[in-house]
């Protein structure tokens, strides 16, 4: 076992907890990236560990409340593991595993919109939109947020909910969609005056956004 | 974007991602269980196929090759499970496979899936498993009537063919019937929508609340459609009145019309326009627009979905409870479940401890469980009515749909006390034989 490997090992609490990376840095995640491609067992646990929290928050900004969040999640790590050749700065873990949740979270937002094309339902008759986990409720103003994302382009509403809810800085709204700044200032010009224009409708967000102009 | 845009949008950000992260802590150790053990099998299979290669470097090792056996076999386990279908059983718990028909000609039979959605067959209606996948079904219904629930929110992906139709479901209820000699298709539709296609539909029919449909395969000579009789129509369920037994016309809820005269006279501003309206006869002693007239007329026909539709963006603050209440009934009916439980949150912030604010508790009780399946918060909003209206003229509806929530989210030992309850107070009651079978099996 070499030096970085003997080090991620040595940060494993016990072996019952895997809660290992507490507050992931540059050079905790260059280790435990280390540990992984040596085929370290606990090492896979503590990438759980420190990262699903993460990147089930970024799934749910983008997403909203939603039955499918745990098996995106699971297909997040799943990939991380099998693709960890690729990353190629082992101390930006993070923003790699935002980047993947990122993509799965577009697929599934795109597949569900190709499947009500294939549907035929017009848009206003399309059964109530599938936002709610079952123990999963919010204020109106949350689900009206949703609820109007789920009316913007997969492209718009990610870049929407990464930057306005998730507070993510322009550059790295642009990392996780893997795209460009100016690209990524065009779609948040875009999804912003649909949201703006929309909310000012919405009774549970006229308070925040102002009535009608 | 201009600055203060920008900072208006930060500000309602912040506010959601707070919300969102309480919501998130609070479910995050059955997410961290649910997602390691998949994750930590596939990372096991990693390490095995890592050890046998040291192994075989360094030379036999019994235990390192046994070990990852044992991973290899769970990751494959793991990832096997993820990708099973659906399976469902019939009365009974005797599994139903592919190619096999349910029925039976002198009882009702019940299909319960895994993932919680129902098909209740009636006496002598056949239904055919044509196929399962991880989502759904397609099924034939070959004969007679059922009733289906399909769980909503779950992906579901069911079809269900009956001659030469067929009906496709994502979350839904509804009762379908075709009669096989004349080739004909009824459907009823209890919440949600779904689409219809086949024979002479010439586009695909979409299906709501208020919208029973009729057709038949063997009259091609003339346009196949959407039936909406009067008749039909007016049995289209309303608050308190839907059962489990053969819908009743709707009928004005009885703790309404005491709201209606705790809150009369209700005065609001009244706009230019409505000023330019004739006078119509109102509870609240205002004068509607002629939209806001449309949308109440709309919704005590059956047109739920074309009340809300117009309905929506009425103050509910201005509204006469009942009025409330019932833009509440239009938003459920047609499918707006967020829109109504909002609704009816509102009914009961502006009007608390009145009958109206009971009768939202009620509906949001049967939101929860009929379009949701959340069962626990469903059987909270019942007691939640029993408590506020223990002899209410919801009583014995809350306590019966009480029961069910309380078997359906695993709450056994208080499902028990509430079948002995609902038996000693409603023995005949329409839940009274689901209550003796729940005492029957503890």
């Amino acid at each position: 076992m070499n030096r970085v490997g003997a080090s991620a090992v040595a940060n494993v609490v016990s072996p019952a907890s895997a809660a290992v990376f507490q507050a992931p840095a540059g050079d905790a995640d260059r280790a435990l990236v280390e540990a992984l491609r040596a085929g370290e067992t606990r090492a896979g646990e503590a990438l759980f560990a420190a990262y699903a929290p993460y990147v089930r928050k970024v799934v749910t900004r983008v997403l909203g409340p939603d039955a499918e969040t745990l098996d995106l999640v699971q297909d997040v790590f799943v990939i991380a593991l099998e693709s960890l050749h690729k990353l190629q700065n082992p101390g930006a873990l993070r923003p790699w595993l935002a980047q993947i949740a990122v993509f799965q979270a577009r697929g599934c937002i795109r597949r569900r919109k190709q499947w009500s094309i294939v549907r035929l339902f017009a848009p206003e008759k399309l059964p109530e939109p599938r936002i709610a986990h079952a123990d999963f409720e919010g204020s109106e103003a949350l689900v009206a947020t949703y609820r109007l994302l789920s009316t913007l382009g997969a492209d718009e509403r990610i870049a929407f909910a990464l930057r306005f809810i998730e507070g993510m800085e322009l550059s790295d709204v642009a990392h996780a969609c893997g795209v460009s700044l100016a690209t990524i200032k065009r779609r948040l010009a875009r999804a912003e005056s649909r949201f703006v224009t929309l909310a000012r409708r919405e009774p549970a967000l006229v308070d925040w956004i102002g009535g009608e102009p | 974007m201009s600055a203060p845009r920008e900072q208006m949008l930060r500000r309602l950000g912040r506010q959601l991602a707070a919300e969102q992260d309480a919501q998130l802590a609070g479910s995050e150790e059955l997410a961290t269980r649910a997602a390691t053990r998949a994750v930590a099998a596939h990372v096991a299979a990693r390490s095995a196929g890592s050890s046998l290669a040291t192994a075989a470097q360094s030379g036999p090792s019994r235990t390192l090759l046994t070990v990852g056996a044992l991973a290899a076999a769970v990751c494959i386990s793991a990832l096997w499970l993820h990708t099973l279908p659906l399976q469902v059983a019939v009365t009974g718990g005797a599994p139903l496979s592919v190619d096999q028909t349910a029925g039976s000609p002198d009882r009702e039979v019940e299909l319960s899936f895994s993932d919680r959605s129902e098909i209740a067959l009636a006496r002598a209606a056949r239904l055919r498993l044509l196929a399962l996948t991880r989502k759904g079904a397609t099924l034939r219904l070959e004969a007679g009537s059922a009733r289906v629930h399909i769980t909503p929110d779950r992906g579901g992906d069911f079809t269900l063919h009956a001659g030469g139709f067929a009906v496709h479901v994502t979350g839904t209820r509804f009762v379908i019937d075709y009669q096989a000699r004349d080739e004909v298709l009824s459907v009823r539709m209890l919440e949600g929508s779904v689409l219809v296609t086949g024979c002479a539909l010439t586009t695909p029919q979409v299906l709501s609340v208020g919208q029973p449909f009729r057709a038949s395969c063997s009259d091609r000579s003339r346009p196949q459609g959407i039936s909406k009789s009067p008749v039909e129509v007016a049995h289209a369920p309303s608050l308190g009145t839907e059962s489990r037994v053969p819908p009743q016309p709707p009928t004005r809820e009885p703790d309404v019309a005491p709201a209606r005269a705790e809150h009369r006279p209700h005065t609001r501003p009244v706009s230019p326009q409505e000023h330019l309206e004739p006078a119509v006869s109102s509870s609240a002693g205002v004068q509607p627009s002629a939209s806001k007239r449309g949308w109440q007329q709309l919704a005590r026909a059956g047109k739920f979905k074309a009340a809300y539709r117009l309905g929506r963006r009425a103050q509910l603050a201005s509204l006469p409870v009942d009025e409330a209440l019932l833009l509440g009934d239009a938003a459920r009916l047609s499918g707006e479940t967020r829109a109504a439980r909002h609704i009816y949150e509102r009914v009961r912030s502006l009007h608390p401890g009145s009958d109206a604010a009971a009768a939202a508790a009620f509906a949001c009780g049967r939101l929860q469980f009929d379009q949701r399946a959340a069962y626990s918060d469903a059987a909270r909003w019942f007691e939640l009515y029993l408590r506020e209206r223990e002899a209410g003229p919801l009583a014995r509806e809350a306590r019966g749909r009480l029961v069910e929530a309380l078997v359906k989210s695993g709450q056994h030992a208080a499902a028990t006390r509430a079948a002995q309850t609902y038996l000693s107070t409603y023995p005949t009651g329409p839940h009274a034989a689901f209550a003796r079978r729940v005492l029957q099996t503890e």
